[in-house]
C-alpha cells in the first residue's frame, strides 16, 4: 500500500525527498492544517508542501530545484509572525528552517555570535547569560520566535527603545537567493564591508528578498545594574504626557511600555497576575539600566516626572523576582487577551510620541465607533503602538469589523506622520494599507528593488505590497493627498 | 554640455564653469547649485536625458574619497540646500537638509540639549549628506552606531527626476523594505539625498575622556587590559588605540595610548573612571579631561587627518585609509601599520576603536612610498578578512590603487541594484566599489 501511495506521488514531492529525506517533507493535507497560516489568524492558505532542510546545501538545493520548476516557496521560523508572512496564499512550498537550530560560535571578545536561523531567540540569551552576556531584541514571543524571523521582521522589543531593533544587531549573514546562489554578506561580523548595504535591505524584507541560512549577530555585556518602575495613573493622558516628559527630560529609558485599563484587565485575569489596581486608567512599566551609580538619580528624576504628572502611585521593584514578574505579565499580555475575549487582533502603528494623547482619543472613538473593545498594550517610549482589537469570530459581521478597526487605527497612525506598522510587518494583513504611507511610485520603488533580489517574484509571492488593481479610490484619494503634501 | 540648456533650470548666478582641475579628482565642467528639491529633480533629469554624468557633493570633505573620474559633466554641489526643516523636540527626531554642515547641525541641538550620535571628521566642512552617504562614523561609534543605524527616513531624488520618501520620521518602521539602506553608505550611486530625518540622544549630563599611555616596552599590557575592560560591565563611549605619533598630537606623549570615554551622569562617569584606576596595569601613565575639556579634545580630534577640499601638496600628497576588523585585532594592527610604515620610512597617524573594529590611518609620501605601503597593509588585513578601503588618495593613484580592496563581495546582486536605480549610470559613475 506503501509503494502505490507513493507511486501516485507528486513528482515534485518525490524530488523534494530526494534532496531532505523522505521523512522532512509533509505533504499530506492534514499535515499542512498546521501550516495554513502564522500567527495572524484570520487569513489562511494550503501549502503543497513543507520540507525541513539540515543545512544551507539542503536549502540551496531545494530553491534550485522549485526555482527550476517555476514552483512558489516560502521560508518559515517559528510562525509566530503577526502579519501573515509565512501563511501560503496557496500552493507555495515552505521551506521550515526549524532543523537548523545550532548555535554555531560565540565570541564573547569581539561580542558576536553566529547562528543558524532557526534557533530561538531566547535561547541565546539563555546560551551566553552564565558569562554575563545576552543578545538584546527581545520580542515578546522570544521563547518561540527564531531569530530568522526575528531578521526577516527586523523584530524588535521592549528594550528597542535603548538599545535598538534587530536590524542594529545583524552584523552578518549567510544567504540563498530566489535562484539557489549562496552569498555571505559581513563576514566575521566586521562592520562597513565596502559595497551596498544588503545586509540592512535584507533586514525586515519579510522574507521575499532570500532565505537566511546564517547569521552574525552582535551580543551585549549585561548591563551592570537594573531598576525597573511601576506608575499607575488615573488618566491616560497624564500617563502618556508622563512619557514624553521623561525622555525631553534626556533620559533613555531601556524600556517605557504603557497598558491601558482593559489590558490590565486582561493580564489581571490572564496567567500571571502582579495585583495591578483594576480601576486605574494606565500604568507605565519603565526600566532603567547601565551603570549601577547613575540609576538612582535616574528612578528619581522619574518618579518626580510621574508624580508632576499626577501618578497615584510609583513604586521601584523590590528585586530581580519582582521585576520579572512584571515583565512576565507584560510580555504575556497580548495572549492574556484570551481570558477576557475569544478572539483578539494586534495592530502595530507607530507615532510621534507627542501624539499619542490625541492617537489614544482616536482609538477609543474607533471602539465605540466599531462597537468593539480595543486595548492598549505598547511600546510607549517608541511610540509603537500595539490596539488589541476584541472579538468574536463566531459572530457574525464581527471579524470584519474587527479588521475594519485595525485598518482605521492605522490610517491614524498615518495621519499624525506616523507609520502602519513598526515591528510585526505588512505580510498579508496591512498590504492595503501601505498606501496610507506611501505613493504609488514609492511602492514601485520598492518592488523594483524586490525585482533585483526576486527577479520571479517566487519567493513568498503576495506578501507586503498592495494587490494590484485593488482599492482604486483608496489609492486615488493618498495620491491626492501627499501631492497636496509636496 | 551647454550653459544654455543649464540656464533654463537655474538662475545664473547658482552655475559656473569649472575650468581647473583639482588632484583629487571628481571635478565637474560645471557646477550647479541649487536650492531646491525641484531644482535638483531638474537638473538630474535633463542630464539624465542628456547623458551627461554628475557627481555630487556637499562640502567636499571627501573629495578624495573613491573615483574614477577626474572630471564629470556637472558637479551638484548641495552646498545651498541647508538648514532645519524640522526638529520634533519631544520625539528627539529631526529633518534637516542634506547640504548642512555637521556642526551647524550640532549646534543648533545642543541648544535643546540634544545631540546627532555621530562624531565625524571635519564637522565644519562636511554635511550631514555626505556623512550619511558614506556611513561615517568616529570614534564614539561604540557607544552611538553608525548613520545607517540612526537614519529614520530620507528624501532622495532618483536620476530621473521622481522624489521618493524612504523610511519615515517616527523611530521604529518596518513598512515595507529599509529602502534608507539603499542610500545610507552608497557614495551616491543611487539617488540625491535632499533631506534626511534622523533619531537624536540627548547630550551627556558628564562625561570625561582619558588617555592611557603605555611606556615603552609595556605594549603588551595594551591587550590585556582592553580583554578586561571588555569583559567588565563598563559602558565606554570610546575605547581608541592610538600609535605614538598621533597620541603625541592628541594627549601630547609619545606613546603607545588608549583612549577611553565615559559619558553618563556624574556618579555613573566617576565610578567608571575609578574602575580604570583601580584596574590600570602599574607604569601606565594617565591624564583625564573631564566635561568641558573633554569636548575640546573630541573636537580638536575631528580636525585630525587630510580632508578633501584642501588642495594636496604634489609631491607628498596625503593618504588616508579606512580599515575593518574584528575588535580583537585592533591593536595589533595598529602597531603593524606603525611598524611597516616605519621600515619604509613613512610617517604614519593610526588610530583603531578596540570596540568598533574600525581603524584609520593617514601619512604623507611619494606615490611610490604610499601605494605599495597601503598594497601590504591591505594583504595583512584581508587574511584576516577584513578590509582596507583607501578614503583619500589623489586622482591619479587611484588609478593604480583599487581604493575598495579585494574582498569578495555579492558584487552582481550590487551591480543590478545600481542597473535598477541608476540604469544610465548619470550618478557618481565610477565612484563605488568595482566601479560602479
Ligand atoms: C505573542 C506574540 C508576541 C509578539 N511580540 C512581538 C514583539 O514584541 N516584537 C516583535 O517584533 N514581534 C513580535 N511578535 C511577532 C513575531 O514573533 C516576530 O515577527 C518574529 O520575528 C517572527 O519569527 P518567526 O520565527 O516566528 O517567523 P515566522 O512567523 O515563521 O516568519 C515570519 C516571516 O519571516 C520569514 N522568514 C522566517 N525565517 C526566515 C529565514 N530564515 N529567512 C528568510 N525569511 C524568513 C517568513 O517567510 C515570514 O515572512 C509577537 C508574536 C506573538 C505571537
Amino acid at each position: 500500500m506503501f509503494g502505490r501511495k507513493k507511486r501516485r506521488l507528486d513528482p515534485l514531492i518525490r524530488q523534494l525527498m530526494e534532496w531532505v529525506g523522505e521523512t522532512n517533507v509533509l505533504y499530506r493535507r492534514e499535515d499542512l492544517v498546521a501550516y495554513e497560516c502564522d500567527g495572524f489568524t484570520l487569513k489562511k492558505g494550503e501549502a503543497r508542501a513543507v520540507v525541513f532542510p539540515a543545512d544551507t546545501r539542503e536549502v540551496a538545493a531545494v530553491v534550485r530545484l522549485l526555482h527550476r520548476e517555476n514552483v512558489p516557496f516560502i521560508a518559515r521560523g517559528a510562525g509566530t509572525g503577526l502579519s501573515g508572512g509565512a501563511t501560503p496564499l496557496g500552493g507555495e512550498v515552505i521551506i521550515s528552517l526549524v532543523k537548523m537550530k545550532k548555535l554555531l560560535r560565540v565570541d564573547l571578545d569581539n561580542r558576536i555570535a553566529v547562528v543558524q536561523p532557526g534557533f530561538v531567540n531566547l535561547k541565546l540569551t539563555q546560551s551566553i547569560a552564565d558569562r554575563g552576556y545576552y543578545y538584546a531584541p527581545d520580542p515578546s514571543s522570544q521563547y518561540a520566535c527564531t531569530i530568522g524571523g526575528n531578521v526577516a521582521e527586523n523584530a524588535g522589543g521592549a528594550h528597542c527603545l535603548k538599545y535598538g531593533v534587530t536590524t542594529n544587531h545583524i552584523l552578518g549573514a549567510e544567504v540563498v537567493l530566489p535562484d539557489g546562489e549562496v552569498i555571505r554578506i559581513g563576514d566575521e561580523g566586521i562592520p562597513d564591508m565596502p559595497g551596498y548595504d544588503l545586509l540592512g535591505l535584507l533586514t525586515g524584507s519579510e522574507g521575499t528578498l532570500g532565505i537566511v541560512t546564517e547569521i552574525t549577530v552582535r551580543i551585549l555585556k549585561a548591563p551592570q545594574g537594573k531598576q525597573t518602575l511601576l506608575a499607575y495613573f488615573d488618566d491616560v493622558e497624564e500617563a502618556s504626557r508622563a512619557v514624553s516628559d521623561i525622555i525631553s527630560a534626556g533620559i533613555l529609558p531601556a524600556a517605557l511600555e504603557m497598558m491601558d485599563r482593559t489590558a490590565i484587565e486582561a493580564v489581571e485575569s490572564a496567567n500571571f497576575p502582579v495585583g495591578h489596581p483594576l480601576d486605574i486608567e494606565a500604568l507605565l512599566l519603565v526600566e532603567v539600566d547601565g551603570i549601577e551609580a547613575g540609576l538612582k538619580s535616574q528612578v528619581e528624576d522619574i518618579t518626580e516626572l510621574c508624580r508632576r504628572r499626577n501618578v497615584r502611585e510609583v513604586k521601584t521593584a523590590r528585586d530581580e523576582k519582582e521585576a520579572a514578574a512584571w515583565w512576565a505579565n507584560r510580555k504575556t499580555g497580548f495572549g492574556a487577551m484570551g481570558a477576557i475575549s475569544p478572539d483578539y487582533l494586534v495592530q502595530d502603528g507607530v507615532i510621534p510620541r507627542s501624539t499619542l494623547p490625541e492617537v489614544l482619543g482616536k482609538i477609543r472613538e474607533i471602539s465605540r465607533d466599531t462597537g468593539l473593545r480595543i486595548a492598549n498594550i505598547f511600546h510607549a517610549g517608541d511610540g509603537n503602538l500595539h490596539p488589541l482589537i476584541l472579538f468574536d469570530e463566531r459572530k457574525p459581521g464581527e471579524k470584519e469589523r474587527a479588521l475594519e478597526a485595525g485598518s482605521r487605527c492605522l490610517k491614524v497612525c498615518a495621519e499624525v506622520g506616523g507609520t502602519i506598522t513598526g515591528e510585526h510587518g505588512v505580510g498579508i494583513e496591512k498590504r492595503e494599507e501601505m498606501r496610507f504611507v506611501f505613493t504609488k511610485e514609492e511602492i514601485a520603488a520598492q518592488i523594483r528593488l524586490r525585482d533585483v533580489f526576486n527577479p520571479g517574484n517566487l519567493l513568498n509571492p503576495g506578501k507586503g505590497f498592495p494587490q494590484p488593481g485593488r482599492c482604486a479610490e483608496v489609492k486615488q484619494e493618498i495620491k491626492e493627498r501627499r501631492m497636496a503634501e509636496g | 554640455m551647454t550653459a544654455m540648456a543649464l540656464n533654463d533650470l537655474l538662475p545664473a548666478e547658482r552655475i559656473s564653469r569649472s575650468e581647473s582641475s583639482n588632484p583629487l579628482g571628481n571635478s565637474g565642467d560645471w557646477i550647479a547649485q541649487p536650492r531646491t528639491e525641484n531644482e535638483i529633480a531638474d537638473l538630474l533629469r535633463h542630464a539624465d536625458e542628456k547623458g551627461w554624468k554628475v557627481t555630487v557633493t556637499g562640502g567636499g570633505s571627501k573629495r578624495g574619497y573613491g573615483g574614477l573620474r577626474e572630471r564629470y559633466d556637472m558637479m551638484l554641489s548641495l552646498a545651498d540646500l541647508r538648514g532645519v526643516v524640522e526638529h520634533r523636540r519631544g520625539d528627539m527626531t529631526v529633518t534637516v537638509r542634506a547640504g548642512t554642515p555637521i556642526r551647524e547641525l550640532a549646534d543648533h541641538l545642543a541648544e535643546h540639549g540634544q545631540r546627532l550620535p555621530c562624531d565625524p571628521r571635519w564637522p565644519g566642512t562636511a554635511t550631514i549628506g555626505g556623512v550619511v552617504a558614506a556611513n561615517e562614523t568616529g570614534p564614539r561609534r561604540l557607544a552611538f552606531g553608525a548613520p545607517r543605524d540612526f537614519v529614520l527616513g530620507l528624501r532622495v531624488i532618483c536620476p530621473d527626476g521622481r522624489i521618493l520618501r524612504t523610511g519615515g520620521k517616527v523611530v521604529k518602521n518596518v513598512a515595507g523594505y529599509d529602502m534608507n539602506k539603499l542610500f545610507v553608505g552608497s557614495m551616491g550611486t543611487l539617488g540625491v539625498m535632499s533631506e534626511i530625518t534622523v533619531k537624536l540622544r540627548p547630550l551627556p549630563p558628564d562625561q570625561c575622556l582619558m588617555y592611557l599611555t603605555f611606556p615603552e616596552g609595556s605594549e603588551a599590557d595594551i591587550e590585556p587590559f582592553l580583554r578586561l575592560l571588555r569583559s567588565s560591565t563598563l559602558e565606554p563611549f570610546a575605547l581608541e588605540v592610538l600609535n605614538p605619533v598621533l597620541a603625541e598630537k592628541t594627549a601630547g606623549v609619545n606613546r603607545y595610548t588608549l583612549a577611553v570615554a565615559f559619558e553618563d551622569r556624574s556618579e555613573a562617569v566617576d565610578d567608571q573612571v575609578k574602575w580604570v584606576r583601580d584596574h590600570l596595569p602599574e607604569g601606565i601613565g594617565m591624564e583625564m579631561r573631564r566635561g568641558e575639556e573633554a569636548l575640546r579634545c573630541w573636537e580638536a580630534w575631528a580636525e585630525l587627518g587630510p580632508r578633501g577640499p584642501e588642495v594636496p601638496d604634489t609631491d607628498s600628497p596625503a593618504a588616508a585609509a579606512k580599515i575593518g576588523l574584528r575588535s580583537t585585532e585592533t591593536v595589533s594592527f595598529i602597531r603593524e601599520a606603525t611598524e611597516k610604515a616605519s621600515d619604509r620610512g613613512l610617517e604614519v597617524f593610526a588610530h583603531g576603536g578596540a570596540g568598533h573594529g574600525i581603524a584609520r590611518i593617514w601619512l604623507r609620501g611619494t606615490r611610490e612610498a604610499v601605494l605599495p605601503y597601503l598594497a601590504e597593509l591591505r594583504s595583512v588585513v584581508e587574511e584576516r578578512r577584513g578590509f582596507l578601503v583607501a578614503d583619500h588618495l589623489p586622482f591619479e593613484w587611484r588609478k593604480r590603487l583599487d581604493v575598495w580592496g579585494n574582498r569578495t563581495i555579492p558584487f552582481g546582486l550590487m551591480k543590478r541594484i545600481k542597473d535598477s536605480c541608476d540604469p544610465n549610470r548619470t550618478l557618481n559613475d565610477q565612484r563605488f566599489v568595482g566601479g560602479i
